[in-house]
């Protein structure tokens, strides 16, 4: 539902990621950590808690059309 | 117990935890007071599990010495519109200092600040104000780390990954449970004197589906009696905000806004404080409603503030938050307390169940017990009685760190007194047996619906909140809707995988509770709390200061009323205004 995906360039497969995500949303196949299930996703963001490398990409619920920065 | 081929593995325990959120970390720390043979089992990674990995509490319920205790009595009894379990609100006021200050100072022992100090004043605690009562401001990753550090130390055993799938019951009495690895199928039997439940709270909310009532399903088929699912309590939020907001939620109520956060308009304006009287009598619709207003009068979009707060309080606020810390910087690049972030630019005024749950739970006594004997539970799990039936800042937490720091002893001294013998392998073969079963079930057809689709038409069944539960014939139309599914969906469901099949039990739990909820609020003629019955819009203290309680009998859902006691405050006979809008 939110998450992005892993940015496989920076991602260093150690599984943290997996290990910790309550919605098991990772998997892991031949030594690769990768996004297996999307749509389980509560963007709780413990991912990015434990990522080493900033690897793990989420977004928010909230429209996709949302100016992000506040700008007054 | 050996050739026994219905478990791959057997674990023995005198105690047998479920659940790995707050309340079930801090049952094993204050059971492991008494004995070390203890066994924790989560769904999820222990200590980061359950409701606290989507709602992550930050303030929470305490009696301090000082305290009016008067006070807290009036603002439990009446924010709950005389629902709540009065000799459980005599226990807070007795014990939840105490219960805090004893986790205050472990936390210290590893280094962590679990009740940050008042940002003016190093010798006390950070109290705030939400739904106006105070609240203490609580950290509560510091409290994780600090307890899952404790069950290490203490060499507590713990399984994770597993949905428990039934808890073992004969005469009345528990004897473990059963679950399912749903990484690689592997199946558990937990062998356990006494079960400490901790696996409450049920969501509605579509991207929140970690929680979804096992631990009411669980309790309800193993006998035990539960209660208040009638107070489903609805929540509204604007949907263009997002749900958990950026570091806080984003109304007025939040620890942001009253740790010294803001949420402004375009012009920077703290617009909160400009709502009219009806916004501020209307809770956190009105705060919506005071949104909305920006918005259409042309000062959107709102923003969440906390450029201007103390480098101190951004210390704390980092450190509590610092997974949605990590969420806005990877979402936006952007650092929350030197930008301003967007949270809304349109309001689309819904009403859903909280997504943290307000949904009853299992009825227990005064040391946590079940209706079933050795069955004890805390937390979300067994909130009706002192919270989670009103918007109470703060209750929900105040409740899980008061259970589940004193459930150690009463699970003991259950442990001193029960004279039951073990069940026969036999017993535990068969007990178990016709469930896993039918479990393995839903991944051996060919082909069928997904568990997601089935939890989907579950959430169109129950949401929008303020039409399906406004009155009588919208609520039989639900329970027809849900026994539909139960009959059609449900047998037509198939999981492909391990992980589906863990959705598969998931969606189980969800009708179980939807049922609950509905059927609980069919038998309520008139309106209390959360729920709002347009057919019976008055509450009625003559007929209903009642509990609906239900039990499983048979396969039947059994509902009944119970008279709330009131030993320490009687609710008036007469109510002249209708139930109150607070949600």
């Amino acid at each position: 539902m939110s998450i992005k995906g892993i940015d496989k360039t920076l991602c260093v497969n150690c599984g943290q990621c997996y290990d910790i995500c309550p919605n098991d949303v990772f998997a892991i196949a031949e030594g690769k950590v990768f996004v297996k299930y999307p749509e389980d996703c509560q963007s709780c963001a413990l991912c990015l808690l434990v990522c080493p490398k900033e690897a793990c990409k989420i977004d928010n619920m909230r429209p996709t059309a949302l100016p992000a920065r506040g700008r007054i | 117990m050996e050739n026994f081929n219905t478990y791959d593995h057997i674990v023995h325990s005198e105690i047998l935890i479920i659940g790995g959120g707050i309340a079930g970390l801090l049952a094993a720390v204050s059971s492991s007071e008494f004995t070390q043979d203890i066994v924790m089992v989560s769904k999820g990674k222990i200590g980061w599990s359950g409701a606290t990995a989507c709602c992550g509490g930050n303030a929470m319920t305490i009696c301090f010495p000082e305290d009016d205790v008067e006070m807290w009595m009036q603002k439990y009894v009446e924010n709950s519109d005389y629902t709540v379990d009065q000799q459980w609100v005599q226990i807070f006021i007795e014990q939840s200092y105490k219960k805090a200050m004893w986790l205050d100072g472990l936390g210290k022992q590893y280094g962590k600040m679990i009740f940050p100090h008042h940002p003016d004043k190093e010798d006390e605690f950070w109290r705030i104000e939400r739904t106006g009562n105070p609240c203490t401001i609580f950290n509560l990753p510091q409290a994780q780390d600090t307890l899952r550090r404790e069950i290490e130390k203490r060499k507590l055993r713990t399984y994770e990954r597993i949905s428990i799938v039934q808890v073992l019951c004969h005469d009345n009495h528990v004897y473990g449970a059963i679950g399912i690895n749903y990484r690689n199928g592997e199946t558990y039997l937990f062998q356990a004197k006494a079960v400490v439940l901790a696996a409450g709270a049920c969501t509605y909310q579509q991207d929140l589906f970690e929680v979804c009532g096992e631990g009411f399903s669980l309790a309800y088929h193993a006998g035990a009696k539960m209660m208040s699912f009638d107070r489903g309590g609805a929540i509204s939020r604007p949907r263009t905000v997002m749900h958990n907001g950026t570091l806080f939620s984003s109304t007025a109520n939040s620890s942001g806004y009253q740790m010294g956060g803001r949420m402004i308009n375009r012009l920077g304006e703290d617009f909160f404080q400009n709502m009219t009287p009806e916004m501020r009598k209307a809770g956190r619709i009105g705060q919506n409603m005071a949104i909305k207003r920006e918005i259409e009068e042309g000062r959107g979009p709102i923003y969440e503030d906390y450029t201007n707060v103390s480098d101190y309080t951004k210390e704390v606020m980092k450190s509590m938050r610092i997974a949605q810390w990590k969420r806005v910087k990877s979402e936006y690049n952007l650092d929350p307390f030197t930008e301003l972030i967007c949270v809304a630019d349109g309001v689309e005024q819904t009403y859903t169940p909280d997504h943290s749950n307000r949904m009853g739970g299992v009825a227990i006594d005064h040391h946590n017990q079940a209706s079933v004997d050795g069955l004890f539970v805390v937390g979300d799990n067994s909130a009706p009685v002192l919270a989670m039936q009103h918007p109470f800042g703060g209750c929900e937490l105040g409740w899980a760190v008061l259970s589940g720091s004193l459930v150690g002893e009463s699970v003991n001294q259950y442990l001193m007194q029960s004279e039951q013998e073990q069940p026969s392998d036999d017993w535990y073969v068969q007990a178990g047996q016709a469930r896993l079963e039918s479990l393995f079930a839903y991944l051996q057809k060919d082909n069928g619906k997904k568990p997601d689709e089935v939890k989907a038409n579950i959430l169109k069944t129950m949401i929008p909140y303020d039409v399906v539960h406004s009155d009588a014939e919208h609520l039989q139309a639900a329970i027809e809707k849900i026994a539909k599914l139960r009959n059609e969906d449900l047998l037509n469901m198939k999981a492909w995988d391990y992980h589906e099949l863990r959705e598969a039990i998931e969606v189980e739990s969800m009708l179980d509770v939807s049922e609950m909820i509905l059927r609980s609020e069919y038998m309520r003629k008139e309106s209390r709390v959360g729920v709002r019955r347009k057919d019976y819009p008055m509450m009625d203290n003559v007929n209903w200061l009642k509990w609906v309680v239900l039990q499983k009998n048979e396969s039947q859902m059994a509902l009944a009323q119970e008279t709330i006691p009131t030993p320490y405050k009687k609710a008036p006979q007469t109510i002249e205004a209708p139930a109150q809008h607070r949600v």
